[in-house]
């Protein structure tokens, strides 16, 4: 069939988190246009936080997503502290850990059973998976259940946890409901194990790119809460000097910015840090992952999946071993002294680095706040890999097909389109 | 022995708060020694291991009703079946993950929702008064469903 122009719009991206729409521009048989349109009205986090005391930061920014929150309050409290010259002791990084860990195991657990395995198998959704893979789905729900008691044992709950400060910790996690969440998480390194076996055993799409993977990087750990930020490309710097080298644009079809990295889109996420951290994955993680197909550094995007598969199984074995290591504190949280300057910190939320800046006035009340989130990092990428992708898969595909393959690959992102918070610049007069 | 597990299901904000303070109530002025009383805070698919090991569950939520606002909704199992939607992971309503349950196994044998109507538009908080109405509603169909569960073994 002849076809000159072809626009294809997709009002409403199913499943991602938030609202977002797709238009590709098809003209004599070659691709004109892609646009992922973010249009989730803009929720004015950071205008909020201005005048906020820096206590009351963490509290706030958990706010801006359900599924993530702890890594909106772990980038805060590293910031505030950074400026403050506050020293946490190893206890409080340890359960920092383990709280991101919690974090890392439901939202990826949740990802790949009601959005990226249903996709995989052509399914609508995880009802109609589970009607296939029940016990599949079951473990799924177990692990991200662990995920979340996780969050609970430290936060307080795990829907906005309420524990964390700058300094620690309000309160220390009860000693014999920590030994009880170990019990199960080592029952649970065994279904870590099965998903990532499970995920190795897909027969993944081959949409192999050039990308640039952006990560945390830490010679002694895989990262999460703390490290320099390193590229595929060379990069190596400290989280300070973010903005001299990652810039923000706003296009007119998006509420959502661009970042670009010395002017290219970029890749943050679980497969850019496996990519970037492969050797710091335990030996469990990397003996499975060594005897597969799928070769890291991967540039196929479609191997999203078996990273975050491959980082529960790391969570699950990493909140092990600090759980074993738990010991009630002499005191959770240490003193902070507010301070005047800019509070700078990054910390690997699920989806890919978060980073965040505050301007403190002497009394440590916010002047003026930048949150750049995982997802608006990956947006300029997510356009990238579209233009790519449908180009490799065909545009003589139905409108139907490019639709369907359109969405799958904005999905490997795990967008979460509700956190893209980071709008235009405005002037507010306070009288 | 516990025969009935009664779980209140709400949120911080508003008049999300209803189900809990409809199970403080139960708790404090209809006790039944054969309930258990549970608050859980959005808990979204998580409802599903809330409900295991339990064959007899009762659930109370706020229900967006504007025009039933102070009303109580008595919802069986497959009339909240019916009203689940495509499932989001950043929005997992009771319905939606009640259908996963389904498929999975994974529901009590009887499970019953009480919904306290509410609008939404309507900030002010639900009155004492409304409130333990509504829980010496629910506490009566509670007792009834307690004593059909204990004689059912």
């Amino acid at each position: 069939m002849d076809r000159k122009e072809i626009r294809i719009e997709v009002p409403v991206l199913a499943r991602v988190e938030g609202e977002g729409a797709l238009e590709i521009d098809i003209h004599d048989g070659k691709l004109q246009n892609v646009k992922l349109r973010i249009y989730e009205p803009p929720r004015f986090f950071e205008k909020l936080l201005e005048g906020r005391t820096y206590a009351e930061i963490p509290d706030i920014v958990a706010r801006i997503c359900g599924i993530c929150p702890v890594a909106y309050q772990m980038s805060a409290v590293h910031a505030l502290e950074s400026l403050f010259g506050t020293k946490t002791t190893p206890w409080i990084h340890a359960l920092r850990r383990l709280m991101y860990c919690g974090e890392w195991i439901e939202s990826h657990a949740l990802h790949i059973h009601l959005l990226a395995a249903p996709d995989y198998f052509g399914f609508d959704n995880v009802v109609a998976m589970a009607e296939k893979f029940p016990d599949e789905v079951r473990r799924g729900l177990k692990l991200q259940h662990l995920g979340n008691r996780i969050i609970e044992l430290i936060g307080g709950r795990s829907v906005h946890p309420v524990s964390v400060c700058a300094g620690g910790f309000s309160t220390a996690p009860d000693l014999q409901q920590a030994k009880s969440l170990l019990h199960d998480l080592k029952t649970a390194v065994a279904d870590a194990h099965a998903l990532l076996e499970w995920t190795l055993g897909f027969d993944l799409a081959n949409n192999h790119q050039a990308f640039t993977c952006v990560a945390l990087h830490h010679p002694d750990e895989y990262p999460m809460n703390t490290g320099r930020i390193l590229s595929s490309d060379g990069l190596d710097i400290n989280i300070h000097d973010y903005q001299q080298h990652f810039t923000e644009t706003q296009l007119p079809h998006s509420t959502a910015l661009y970042s670009h990295l010395h002017g290219k889109p970029y890749l943050v996420g679980p497969l850019a840090r496996v990519n970037l951290n492969y050797a710091q994955l335990p030996d469990e993680v990397r003996s499975l992952l060594d005897n597969s197909t799928i070769h890291f550094p991967s540039q196929n995007m479609f191997h999203s999946m078996v990273a975050r598969a491959a980082e529960i199984y790391f969570a699950v074995l990493e909140a092990i071993k600090l759980l074993e290591q738990y010991q009630l504190p002499a005191q959770p949280q240490v003193p902070t002294i507010p301070k005047s300057g800019i509070a700078i910190g990054c910390t690997e939320a699920p989806r890919g680095i978060l980073w965040h800046r505050y301007e403190l006035d002497d009394k440590g009340d916010v002047l003026q706040a930048t949150i750049i989130p995982p997802t608006s990092q990956n947006q300029a990428r997510i356009e990238e890999d579209l233009y790519n992708s449908l180009q490799q898969f065909g545009l003589s595909h139905s409108d139907d097909a490019l639709r369907q393959h359109g969405e799958m690959v904005i999905r490997n992102y795990d967008p979460c389109i509700s956190c893209a918070t980071h709008f235009l610049q405005l002037k507010v007069s306070r009288s | 022995m516990t025969h009935v597990r009664v779980i209140g299901i709400g949120s911080p904000f508003g008049n999300d708060q209803t189900g809990w303070q409809i199970i403080e109530i139960l708790q404090q002025q209809h006790s039944c020694p054969t309930c258990e009383y549970l608050k859980a805070d959005r808990p979204g698919i998580n409802l599903l291991h809330l409900l295991m090991d339990s064959d007899n569950v009762v659930l109370i939520d706020a229900i967006d009703a504007p025009t039933h606002a102070g009303e109580i909704m008595r919802l069986s199992r497959n009339e909240l079946l019916r009203h689940s939607r495509q499932l989001s992971s950043h929005d997992i309503k009771i319905s939606e993950a009640l259908a996963l349950g389904q498929v999975l196994n994974m529901l009590p044998d009887e499970l019953i929702l009480f919904g306290y109507c509410i609008d939404p538009a309507d900030q002010h908080p639900v009155s004492l008064f409304r409130l333990e109405l509504a829980a010496n509603t629910i506490a009566n169909e509670i007792s009834i469903f307690n004593q059909a569960a204990i004689l059912s073994g």
